[in-house]
């Protein structure tokens, strides 16, 4: 990949992806090195697409899988999530910290939807869930925000 | 909740704001350690395909990644071990077409077979292709729209079931002078009790008369004036898993 196709990369998805990998990590520093792997992913498997629409769906699953790895491999280390997101105690808004909380299948969705603005047959699109699932998970995945967020208010 | 009150949520955390420079130079770092080992690699193949010119066979210099291998290295785990699964079929046909050699190397069709994708509840199938020259020369870049590579079915219109109307997607990379594509569209395994063609020709444009020629008992070959280079493969499917209800819905769609 050449400096310019480097740099077009980081500059067009950098937003997009770090703002769906902050919700599906557990600090901003996590967010940043799943992002970074996606890019070096990208970079080194060199696949191409047919547009960037497709490109821009592959950097999100990649970011989506890399973050859900990442999680996983801190849980199986048994290492204090608290501590990994010391740098953020206290400063987290509780809404984040619930959609944070949410699973995986629900927590992309609202994201896509309710920060990117993506409709449902977009998101259905770029995840290559069927529409429908996809508006059945934003269904749930804001009642159960809803339910996160009364539980922190208590 | 409002989008509003959500986009506040996110925007409070702070990210560092030389993340963009920071991701540009590791990367160009990473470049600017990849270029003596592929440099190595290319002297290293060109040698190798010198040699195997002068005993006749350039195939047999290179390692030609099998399905699971080429999933693997896309980073798709889930779909590389479906490659190793009794549902996958193995192809391994060839067929010139222009200066390149198609190599049609395996197909698996079903549900949640792949990592970018694991909560998909329809059929996809994942075919894996490589193109190299036929004279052995090294392919220097991975491109996917100067070829277009698409299923078609004996009996239906090659402009009605193709890569397009089957939803299809295409990722590549190059690896020791060899394209490796991956192709995913919805399942073709519904169309099993027909014939179904892989097609492969120069261009990137969608089938049509021009390129292919329906005959009257279904079967589809080329259009005679279509002189662009092309071949076909067919690809062997197990006919119990034909499924005619699905492809009814799915040709429902060109119902007037």
């Amino acid at each position: 990949m050449e400096t310019n196709e480097i740099r077009r990369v980081v500059e067009q998805y950098s937003e997009l992806l770090l703002h769906i990998a902050l919700t599906r990590t557990d600090c901003a520093a996590d967010a940043e090195d799943v992002v970074q792997d996606a890019f070096l992913k990208l970079m080194t498997r060199s696949p191409r697409f047919r547009d960037g629409g497709h490109e821009k769906a592959w950097l999100i699953r990649t970011t989506l899988n890399l973050a859900h790895d990442l999680r996983r491999s801190v849980s199986r280390r048994n290492l204090p999530l608290e501590e990994a997101a010391s740098a953020e105690a206290g400063t987290t808004p509780p809404l984040l910290s619930a959609v944070r909380a949410l699973p995986d299948k629900y927590g992309a969705i609202i994201h896509l939807h309710y920060y990117e603005g993506y409709t449902i047959e977009e998101i259905a699109k770029l995840l290559r869930v069927p529409a429908a699932t996809v508006g059945t998970r934003l269904s749930r995945g804001r009642e159960r925000l809803k339910k996160l967020l009364e539980e922190e208010l208590l | 909740m409002t989008q509003k009150e959500y986009r506040a949520a996110i925007d409070a955390v702070r990210l560092s704001e030389d993340f963009q420079e920071r991701t540009v130079r590791r990367l160009e770092q990473q470049v600017r350690k990849e270029p003596p080992a592929m440099k190595k690699t290319r002297t290293l193949l060109f040698a190798a395909c010198l040699a195997a010119v002068l005993i006749g066979s350039v195939a047999a210099a290179v390692h030609m990644l099998t399905p699971g291998e080429v999933a693997a290295f896309h980073g798709d785990e889930t779909l590389s071990a479906a490659f190793a699964g009794e549902d996958a079929v193995v192809l391994d046909q060839t067929a010139a077409c222009g200066e390149y050699t198609f190599r049609l190397a395996g197909m698996v069709s079903g549900a949640g077979l792949s990592d970018f994708c694991p909560d998909a509840v329809s059929d996809r199938s994942y075919l894996v292709v490589s193109r190299a020259r036929t004279d052995g020369t090294p392919l220097q870049e991975a491109t996917i729209t100067d070829y277009t590579v698409t299923p078609l079915v004996a009996g239906y219109l090659p402009w009605e079931v193709n890569i397009w109307t089957l939803g299809g997607s295409a990722s590549a990379f190059l690896r020791d002078g060899v394209v490796y594509y991956i192709y995913e569209f919805d399942s073709v395994e519904m169309f099993a009790d027909h014939t179904v063609y892989l097609a492969v020709y120069e261009g990137g444009s969608a089938p049509s008369a021009e390129v292919l020629t329906p005959a009257e008992d279904g079967s589809i070959s080329y259009n005679p004036d279509f002189t662009a280079p092309h071949a076909i493969f067919e690809v062997p499917l197990d006919a119990s898993k034909a499924d005619p209800a699905a492809v009814d819905a799915f040709m429902s769609q060109f119902a007037e």
